[in-house]
């Protein structure tokens, strides 16, 4: 069980989250940098910044990292979500400092030698995602303006002390509210004047084709924040809509229409808040300019038959995946997988929450606020996104 | 001093000898069924899986996806709502159709446990079904099959390589199951789901005693007695293939059971191997029967095989310690929580009552340099099951 030690120290450097949990076996610690709204030359920067990151820092070079991932068995990664990093490093017991040394050079001084970022350009144009992450980022990136000094100038604005929560959890002990007592190089890390400079790329190409013969159509909601107001009745919807198998995607899409074997609804994050994506996905057909309209119009019908028993489910639903760790849940709040209940996911839950909204993540708070979502406010807040939500299609290649 | 000594002895001693409660227990049921139950009391749910084992009723050219055209039909329940009356007490559950074994996975609250053998009796009630059922399901089956991503058709592709008609993708065909008449998937269910090819897995924060009685209960209520004799899987053959609707390249290594020290060994060669080529994937499912663990890139449809055959002696030597402990933490990982450690041990029951995924971790902890050249060597041309994808 872990158990929150701090509700987490901002200096006028990064704040510090310190989870103990004397039941693990390897220290876990990660690095959550805000990202902020981006450019779309930024956020080819931001890609390759993502795949270079870990390559080498000043002080351990490219086999010093490999081997001391292997210590605890999983190598450290770097992923990219549309408004943060997470960096994650394993370090067995009793590493605490090894993992502060690594993790502080990364945050600091990673080398970006230009010979490794110049074969990261060669080899992105030819780089395949899945399908899933194509969806879920569906941008097509251009990469010709980006050179060294770019990549360093993006990492220097972006990799500060103040847009960094570190979470610190596993078998730990008692660590002083200071965490420069112990991690002593983040005494060094200053915040860095602003960058006036202005980036005038336009807005960001989206990506025409899938790589795959998979089309993927979409419905999206607009932007919401983080707040109790707000954040518990979206997410039910979310969950009455497309999470699990008795949802209203599930129930009319699939088992009614036979439309779609995948279809789910997700949470994602965006540069100031979430939105809610309804995915139907399928292989190409004639019918892929409609599959939005028909899908809309088809939930839209589901909707005005909600009952009691459709609120009861969603909220069943929710108490599955929020507290018993159910797989169906519409949270991807991290690169293009769902959170899980390891430990490793908890902490940078506990992290990137506290960031995000400024609040502690409650799973049972969120569900008690859920369950107080009337069945009227359920079915007007689903209709309204279904009636306002844009749409978006990548066919797939045939 | 010798007396006070004495009396520290036996206090140690009574010490020594006190008894731990053991993490889990297994139960061989009188009719051939298996149950474990595993306490994890840090957890924060329970995992209830049920396996019917394929041990007895393999898949075959004649009846290829009728396990999995079955996961589809059962788990609807009888009243087509099993899904809806469950979710709404707040409980999950899917399927997923595997070589060696269907499995259904719940995941509730302790308090739930019974709720979900009574979903699971349902479950296994014979199927009532009709031919427009069938041909619905296959319907939205064969959109499955579209989304199925590259490194899933580079693996069922090195399983043909190897096995042939031993190592048919568990997905079925769909023409075959589109053909299937009620009365056949019925028969089919209750040779699959007689009571000597059944394992029931529940794993979380759970009094073992009590569970175990109530797990005991369900599966003595479970009939049948599927003749059929066990199968075990050829060694296989190496092999080369190209893939049309795939893209990427994959390597195969024929391994052994996880009883037998090279299946670690393999398992350890091909998490190091990929995380020297970078993006990377590793597929293996741990069973006690003749395997494959894979490895291949699908970003990219060369390299991988000429990585690993230009690996030198050095090369394998500086790459040992992370596949070791790369393997060490991939079995760890899949033991941490109630899923993972139902899952695994699931599917090794399916086999038989004495496999357990420990086997597995001694062997990992046991293996030599020169024993992890040899799970490399697995990988390399002349041994391994290649597959190209050209798409």
């Amino acid at each position: 069980m872990i158990a929150a030690l701090a509700a987490g120290l901002a200096l006028s450097g990064p704040t510090v989250l310190v989870l103990p949990n004397p039941n693990a076996s390897l220290i876990d610690v990660q690095a959550i940098v805000s990202v902020g709204t981006l450019t779309s030359h930024e956020q080819a920067l931001a890609q390759v910044v993502r795949d270079t990151l870990l390559d080498a820092t000043a002080d351990f070079n490219e086999d010093d990292l490999r081997h001391y991932s292997a210590l605890a068995g999983s190598a450290m990664r770097c992923t990219l979500s549309a408004d943060h990093y997470r960096i994650e490093l394993e370090m067995p017991k009793g590493q605490l400092d090894l993992a502060g040394q690594i993790m502080c050079d990364v945050l600091q001084h990673p080398r970006f030698d230009d010979s490794v970022i110049q074969a990261e350009l060669q080899a992105l144009p030819f780089r395949r995602r899945s399908y899933w992450s194509e969806a879920l980022y569906s941008w097509n990136l251009d990469y010709s303006r980006i050179n060294q000094p770019a990549v360093e100038a993006f990492f220097q604005r972006v990799f500060t002390p103040n847009a960094t929560t570190i979470v610190i959890s596993g078998p730990i002990g008692q660590l002083s509210d200071d965490p420069t007592s112990y991690w002593p190089r983040l005494a060094n890390w200053n915040q860095p004047k602003p960058d006036w400079r202005k980036d005038y790329s336009g807005p960001t190409a989206p990506l025409s084709e899938h790589a795959f013969p998979i089309t993927t159509a979409e419905l999206y909601s607009s932007e919401y924040d983080g707040s109790d107001a707000s954040f518990p009745l979206q997410l039910l919807v979310a969950t009455a809509l497309g999470a699990g198998k008795g949802s209203a995607m599930h129930r009319v899409l699939r088992e009614q229409l036979a439309l779609t074997y995948l279809q789910q609804a997700v949470v994602t994050p965006t540069a100031n808040g979430f939105r809610t994506r309804l995915f139907l996905i399928h292989s190409p057909s004639g019918e892929d300019s409609s599959l939005c309209e028909t899908a809309r119009k088809a939930l839209l019908e589901d909707v005005k038959s909600w009952s009691a028993e459709t609120l009861e489910r969603a909220i069943g639903m929710a108490q599955a995946y929020l507290l018993a760790g159910a797989e169906a849940t519409p949270l991807y709040l991290d690169a293009s997988s769902p959170l899980t209940q390891s430990p490793q996911d908890q902490a940078f839950l506990a992290g990137y929450w506290k960031e995000k909204t400024g609040n502690a993540w409650d799973a049972r708070k969120l569900l008690g606020l859920m369950k107080q979502v009337t069945l009227g406010n359920l079915k007007s807040t689903a209709e309204k996104l279904l009636t306002d939500a844009q749409t978006r299609v990548i066919p797939g290649k045939t | 001093m010798r007396v006070a000594s004495a009396l520290l002895l036996c206090l140690a001693g009574s010490l020594v000898f006190a008894q731990e409660e053991p993490p889990r227990l297994r139960t061989l049921v009188p009719n051939g069924s298996i149950l474990l139950v595993e306490n994890m009391p840090a957890a924060k749910s329970v995992s209830v899986q049920l396996f019917a084992s394929s041990r007895r009723v393999p898949d075959t050219p004649e009846n290829h996806g009728y396990k999995h055209l079955l996961e589809h039909l059962v788990l609807k329940g009888h009243g087509k709502d099993l899904d809806l009356r469950m979710e709404r007490q707040g409980i999950f559950f899917s399927g997923h159709t595997l070589r060696d074994a269907m499995q259904i996975v719940f995941t509730c609250l302790p308090e739930q446990i019974p709720t979900v053998l009574d979903a699971l009796t349902e479950i296994l009630q014979p199927l009532a079904t009709t031919h427009e059922d069938i041909v619905k399901e296959v319907k939205i089956m064969r959109e499955e099959r579209a989304l199925e991503d590259d490194s899933e058709r580079l693996s069922a592709a090195a399983w043909n390589t190897a096995f042939g008609d031993r190592g048919m993708d568990p997905f079925g065909d769909p023409s075959l199951m589109e053909g299937a008449a009620p009365e056949d998937l019925v028969m089919f269910q209750s040779k699959l789901f007689a009571a000597n090819n059944l394992v029931l897995v529940i794993s979380g924060p759970v009094d073992i005693e009590k569970v175990t009685s109530l797990g005991k209960s369900f599966l003595a209520g479970c009939s049948g007695n599927c003749l059929d004799q066990s199968e075990t899987r050829p060694e296989g053959e190496p092999g080369r293939t190209n893939l049309e609707n795939a893209f990427g390249e994959a390597r195969g290594a024929r391994v052994p059971g996880i009883d037998d020290a090279k299946a670690a060994w393999g398992l350890a060669a091909a998490l190091a191997l990929a995380s020297q080529l970078g993006d990377a994937f590793v597929t293996y499912t741990p069973s006690a029967q003749n395997a494959l663990v894979i490895v291949g890139k699908t970003d990219e449809n060369s390299g991988v095989g000429l990585k690993v055959d230009a690996l030198t002696e050095s090369d394998i030597a500086a790459m040992f310690p992370i596949g070791k402990a790369l393997a060490r933490r991939w079995l760890q990982r899949q033991m941490e929580t109630p899923a993972g450690s139902a899952n695994i041990r699931g599917l090794l029951l399916c086999e038989g009552a004495s496999y357990k995924p420990e086997e597995m971790l001694d062997n990992i902890n046991a293996m030599t340099w020169q024993q992890f050249a040899e799970g490399i060597a697995l990988f390399k041309e002349k041994q391994a099951d290649i597959v190209v994808g050209t798409r």
